[in-house]
Order: structure tokens, then sequence, then C-alpha cells
């Protein structure tokens, strides 16, 4: 009888969860869809109040959010939700994102190339890392595999095996390195110094949609690297993508 | 019977109260707000004027001629019947804004179609109120509370700043409770919040006060002397007599509620010097600084030009409306303004003043230097600011209504409906398929990664180190140990010669004698070599030449140069010996 009780309440909350994560996410997924409708209709401020609404935003959804930006002429708020929407991103979908980005600094005034390095930083980055450790544990693995148990063509399959083995490592290890590097946007034209403090010398001016790359922060001060210079800006500057 | 006795004597107080109306009595009284006699009022500090009406239980405001050349307020009426006869007490704060003489009075009241009149009060008020000696004494002996105002300064420039203070001082151990304080209204100053009260401890005329102070900022707003009337501070303090005698503590202590109030304070406030230009504030400002949040843009694109200025003043009300001397090729428009609190130096604030820059035709414009002038009361003379002029790169392009940037789509009017199709079709669709919901992505963390990775290797790790291992091993066998001994001597010998260290030839031998045949290399005597070399057929003139080269490498390893000449050759002669056991052995 006991175990009975037990197993019910068991089965009862599971339902009760289950249903409630049903309830929530068609709800998120409603809203992303009245919002989809809005941006159609041309009501791009309540399309972008209802795509901020939806808790976990993923690429498509920053990729929106960036387009709703743009339309009511918030173009460095753009830029950054593209960018934001780079990670994660499908391959096909980052050229309309670079595409919106440039459109957005033309907007600006700022000349924006892409360079191929850059491209190929976002396809990595559009990368999930568990997929590409995944990958290149399967080759490595099917290295040592062949090297123990295949005879005829052994050669071949090495190299093969093994280049793909050091193709993925070397992503893997690019990936690590753009997951550390956080970049950021300049949200206001300001200035930044050699220290976290107005009173220290001031290095250099940053223009609104500048990207800079983020060391550390502290207190309300983030330690940046721009074009090789390092020095200190206002948080309330920069807002990170 | 209770009820009949009470009954009578109602009707008898009633009856009393009728007949003593005939005979009406009033009194004009001053005094000052803590019950003194008044000798002289002061300018802003206020005093009591009080109506006694005796006679009479109406308690009918009565009119005071004179009275209206003072801000008065009524503060209360009190009834007291003694032996049967009412009177009615009027009580009024009243403050004058100007020294001089005054005469309030009469004060009339009508009663029943009769009117009666008070007697007149001369009242001279002066800028300091003066108190009779004997009561300035008694004033101070007793005071349990005092409440004043205290400013920085009392020489002032119109507009300057003036940071005042009041303090409740009560004495240390009465258990007195501040109620509030009453500010007094003023049209002559702009005044800003009071910051919230602190607190302290402070030794007056040998007693110890606890305080409660609250500061806060104002500004005089025209010149000449300025009074700001006292201040007003109600608190409570236990009741002394209460209805229940020894049996209150019973029903939570009752408190008497008091009032108190503070001197007046009086500015000289002086009108700023002539000048021949627009002076934009008052105060002390560090830096005036111009900015655009881009330097090139298209035709007709929005550009937010911001004027930034540091100082110490009442920023709420300091506003740059203009952007002076602008190309005429550039329109610009008012938008935000706001204040940055904390952004800036210690005591000083950071006002933002932006506006939105359209450019009309492509080039290059300058915005030129934007000037800011004030007056420093500290060293009472004017001063200006200057910003940098600011450069713009407009490109060319399709001239568009101007939009602000930040407005939302909602409030642009139709302007905004011409402009939204165009940057609809300038960038691609949103998407509707792809995957929108955020799922948080988990990579194998690095460590677990890297055993993973090291796992395959692991196999061929475990092989060579058995292969490693078992060298090792072998190398170190007393087979392996004999095998390599000739082997082992020749390396020592090459490394001693060319070291030129021949005293370890000795040992190099005797160390060759002991791996190759297993004796023990301290133990090994010459006796036990000459007795191998008979073993393997070395002949007596052999075994003799080996003696004598023993004996000389001997004497080299104990003796040393000191005492036996050095033989070049002797490492020649190790080294045919060498030879010779390799091929007998």
């Amino acid at each position: 009888m006991c175990k009975k009780i037990i197993l019910f309440f068991i089965v009862f909350t599971v339902c009760f969860l289950g249903m409630n994560i049903v309830c929530l996410a068609s709800k998120q997924e409603e809203m992303f869809l009245t919002a989809n409708n809005l941006y159609e209709q041309k009501k791009y401020k309540q399309a972008l109040d209802l795509y901020k609404k939806i808790e976990k935003k993923d690429s498509a959804l920053l990729y929106n959010i960036g387009n709703c930006e743009f339309c009511l002429g918030h173009y460095v708020a753009a830029i950054i939700a593209w960018n934001k929407s780079k990670k994660g991103a499908a391959l096909g979908n980052l050229n309309d994102i670079n595409h919106n980005i440039s459109v957005a600094y033309d907007k600006l005034g700022i000349s924006h190339e892409v360079s191929f390095w850059q491209e190929m930083k976002d396809i990595i980055n559009s990368f999930f890392l568990f997929y590409l450790q995944l990958l290149f544990l399967i080759f490595w693995f099917l290295f040592f595999l062949v090297f123990m148990f295949i005879k005829k063509l052994r050669g071949l399959f090495l190299g093969f095996t093994l280049s793909l083995s050091f193709i993925f490592l070397s992503i893997v290890v690019i990936k690590y390195r753009l997951i550390r590097r956080e970049e950021a946007i300049v949200t206001s034209a300001t200035s930044f110094f050699a220290g976290p403090n107005e009173k220290y010398h001031k290095l250099g001016d940053l223009s609104v949609a500048d990207k800079i790359i983020v060391q550390k922060k502290e207190k309300k001060w983030y330690k940046i690297d721009h074009d090789g210079v390092v020095g200190w800006v206002l948080i309330d500057h920069v807002e990170k993508v | 019977m209770v009820k009949i006795v009470g009954n009578y004597i109602m009707i008898f107080c009633l009856l009393a109260s009728i007949l003593k109306t005939q005979g009406i009595q009033i009194t004009l009284k001053a005094k000052s707000t803590d019950g003194f006699k008044l000798d002289q009022a002061a300018v802003g500090q206020p005093f009591v004027v009080e109506v006694v009406v005796e006679g009479s239980s109406s308690s009918k405001r009565p009119e005071i001629k004179g009275i209206e050349r003072f801000r008065t307020s009524q503060t209360g009426v009190s009834v007291q019947i003694i032996n049967g006869q009412a009177s009615v007490t009027h009580s009024f704060h009243v403050i004058a804004s100007k020294p001089g003489e005054y005469i309030i009075g009469p004060a009339i009241i009508e009663d029943k179609g009769n009117t009666y009149e008070s007697n007149k009060l001369d009242v001279s008020v002066s800028d300091q109120q003066l108190l009779d000696p004997e009561d300035e004494l008694k004033r101070s002996e007793n005071q349990k509370v005092i409440f004043e105002l205290i400013p920085d300064k009392e020489d002032v420039f119109v507009g300057e700043k003036i940071n005042c203070r009041f303090r409740f001082y009560y004495l240390k151990g009465d258990n007195i409770k501040l109620e509030g304080v009453v500010p007094s209204e003023s049209k002559e100053f702009r005044r800003k919040k009071n910051e919230k009260p602190i607190g302290g401890t402070v030794k007056i005329n040998d007693q110890v006060y606890n305080y409660l102070e609250s500061r806060w900022i104002m500004y005089p707003k025209r010149a000449g002397i300025i009074t700001l009337p006292a201040y007003q501070a109600i608190y409570k303090v236990p009741a002394e007599d209460s209805f229940f005698g020894g049996f209150s503590s019973f029903f939570g202590r009752s408190y008497e509620q008091k009032e108190i109030f503070s001197n007046p304070l009086t500015f000289n406030v002086q009108s700023l010097p002539p000048y021949d230009g627009v002076v934009t504030d008052v105060g002390q400002f560090n830096s005036f600084y111009a900015s655009v949040d881009r330097a090139v843009a298209k035709q007709g694109d929005g550009i937010v030009y911001t004027l930034e200025i540091e100082g110490d003043n009442d920023f709420d009300t300091l506003d740059l409306k203009e952007v002076k001397n602008m190309p005429e090729k550039l329109k610009y428009y008012d938008s935000k303004r706001y204040v940055l609190d904390n952004s800036a130096k210690m005591g000083m604030k950071k006002k933002r003043f932006e506006f939105i820059v359209q450019a009309m035709e492509p080039g290059i414009w300058t915005i030129p230097v934007q000037e800011f002038t004030y007056f420093d009361p500290e060293e009472k003379k004017y001063k200006t600011l200057k910003t940098e002029p600011v450069t713009l790169k407009i490109l060319k392009g399709v001239a568009k209504p101007f939009v602000p940037l930040d407005q939302p789509q909602g409030k642009q009017g139709d302007r905004g409906k011409d402009k939204v199709p165009e940057a609809h079709d300038e960038i691609r669709d949103i998407q509707k398929h792809r995957r929108w919901y955020g799922v948080s992505h988990k990579a194998i963390p690095l460590w677990v990664f890297i055993l993973v990775m090291l796992f395959p290797l692991l196999p061929f790790g475990i092989t060579l180190g058995k292969n490693m291992s078992r060298k090792v091993s072998e190398r170190y066998s007393p087979h392996m140990i004999k095998k390599y001994a000739f082997s082992k001597a020749i390396k020592s010998l090459r490394f001693a010669s060319k070291k030129n260290d021949f005293r370890a030839i000795c040992s190099i031998f005797i160390t060759l004698f002991a791996e190759r045949f297993g004796l023990n290399e301290i133990l090994i005597t010459q006796d036990d070599i000459i007795k191998i070399l008979q073993e393997k057929e070395f002949s007596q003139q052999e075994i003799n030449n080996w003696e004598n080269f023993v004996a000389k490498i001997s004497s080299f390893a104990y003796y040393g140069t000191d005492k036996v000449r050095f033989d070049k050759n002797m490492f020649e002669q190790a080294i045919f010996w060498l030879d010779k056991f390799k091929e007998k052995f």
C-alpha cells in the first residue's frame, strides 16, 4: 500500500512538472510566433518587447531582436544583437548576419570589412564545443584502431584519421581560445585610460560600434584591448557580445 | 440621585455663563514661542500673540487689526472655566518679515450684537530678538531642547549655493522624540530636498546633548537682505503628571507634544557684477566637453552631439538649449538631458546635453568651439570653459527626414513610417523556423577531454615502459656488467685522458678486474690480479711489466705529481694493457 502511494506521488509529480514545462515551452513558442507576426506587420517595438520577454534566447531569436533594433533605428543595439546571434548560428545564417551587420555599420557611416580570419572565427564560433570534442575523439580513436587492427591500406587510413584528428584538435584549441576571448561593442563614444579611473592617462578614444576585447573586469571598469592598445574603460560604455 | 445633582450643576453653569457674557473682557498679549515675555521681536523669528476673551465661551476667531502685516497662523484655541467663569484663549504664531515698529490690535469680537475691543500692542521688530535678561538666563538654564539653523556662509551672490543644516539638540538621557521639522516658507530661495538626518553628541554649557542634523542646499533668487524664517520642530516629551499616576506604566508611557522654533537665517545677497555676454550659471565647474557618437555619417543621418559639463551646482535647473554658431548645413534638435551623479570627481556632478545633428549636404563640417560662462563666487569673477571643435565627415547619401535614434517607433509619426520599409528591405528577413529557444550546451570538461585523448596512448606507453625497464635491468645484471666492463673501462680512460686525470687510471683497472671477474672492488689486491694474469697464461715478463706499470699508476694515484714525475705516455700504456687484457680475457 505504502509503495503504491509513493509510486502515485512520483507519477503525479513527474506529470505535474512535465505539464508545467510543456505549458511554459508552448507559452514561449506562442510569444515567438506572435512576435514574428508583429514584425511582419512592421510593429517592431511590440515585436522587440515580446522577443526580449522570452527567457532563453538562442541564435535565431537574437538575430530577430537585431532586426527589430535595426528597423527602429537603434543600429548599435542591432549590431550587438547580431554579434551575439553568431554563437550557435547555422552556417547558412552566418552570411545573413554578416550582411546585416555590414548594413548597420554602413548606416552608422563606419566602413566595415569582414576578413577571412573573421569569417573563419565566426564559423568556428558557430560550432558547439561538445560536437568538436566528440569529432576529434572519434577520429583519434579510429587512428589507433586502424593502427592496431587494419593491415590493408594501413598507411592511407592512418594518414586520413590522423589528419582529421589534427584538424579537429586545432579547431577545438581555437574554440577554447575564442570562448575565453570576450568581445564587446562600444555603445557610446568614450575614452579609455591607463588605469581603472579617469585620473589615469587617457590612452585613446573609442567610437560608437568599435569592437574591443575585454580582458578582465574590476568594479565598474573593463580592462580592454583596442587594436593592440590595452587600457581601461567604464562598463557603461560597452556591451559584451 | 447623582443624575439629578449633575443636571442641577449643568443648569447652574449655563446660567452663570449667560450672566457673565454681559461683561466680556478681551486682552491682547505677546510673548516668545517658549512662553517668555517679549520685549522685541526679530525678523523671521515667530512670536506668539494671544487673545484672551474672558466672560464668553464662544470660540469664534477674533479679528485683530494690524496683524495682516505679519505672516500669521492660528495655532490653537483653549477654553477654561474657573469658578463658573469661562475664558477662551486664541493663540497665533506671528512672523515679521521686515524690521520696524508695528501696532497690533485691537482685537475685536462680536457677541450677541455687541462689539468688544481689546488693548493694542506696540511691537518692535529688529534684526535680533531681545528677551528680558532674567528670562534669557532662565531659558539657558532650563533648555532641554535647542533647535538651530546653521548656514555655511551669510554673504552670498544671487544663485550661489548655500549649504544649510538644522540641528535639534536634546539633553542626553531625556526620552525626547523628534516628530518632525516644519520648514518655513520662503519664495526668496530655491531649496533642494533635505538629506537624511544624522545623529551625534555634543557638550553645550557643561551639559551633554544628543543631536539630530539634516542638511540641505539652497540658492538665493534675488539680491538684498533676505531672511529664511525660523523652522519649527515638533517633538514629544514624557508627560510628567499622568492621569493614572504611578499606574501609568501599565498603560504605556504617555507623551506630551511640544514645539520649538529655530533661529531665522539672514543672508546678505549680492547681485552679480556686470558682464558683457551670456552668463549660464553661478558656481564652480571643472570641465566642458563636446563629443559625437560618430565622426563619419551619411547625409541625412542623425548624429548625437553631446555637451558634458562637470561641476558643483544645481544641475536640475542648468540647461543648454542651443549649439552656438552651428554651420548652416547642419541642423540640430534637442534630445536628452541627464545628470551623472557618480561618474565625476568627489563632490562634483556631470550633466550631459544631447543634440541630434543632421547634415543636409556631404562634406567636412565643423561644429565650432562651444563656450560656457559662469560666475565663480569663490574667486568673485567670471570664467569661461571651452570645448574642442568637432569635425564631421558627411558622406553622400539619400537625404532622409530626421528620425531621432533612440525614439521608439510609435512616437516617430509619419516621418518614421516613411523610413520603416526602407530599413526593412535593406536587411535579411527574420528567422522563423530555426531554433530560437536557448539550450545550454555543455562541453566535455577540459581535464576529462585530455584524459580521454591520452587513453589510446596508454598501451603504447605501457609497452615502451616495459621495454625500457627490461633494458635497464639487463644493463645492470652481473652478466651484463661483465660484458660491458671493457667498454666502460675504455670510456672512462678516454674521459680521464681528455681531462688529463692520470690519478684515475689505477681505479679504472681495479674496477675492470672487479667487474670482469666478479670481485669486490674494495677488497681486490695486486696479488689477486697477478693470480688472474697467471691463470690467463700471461708470461712472467708480461707480469713483471704489468707490475711496473701498476707501481707507476699507483704512485700517481696516491702521491700525485709533486713527488712523482708524470709520464705522458701513461695513457697510451693503459690503452695497451686494456687491449691486451681484452684479447686474453
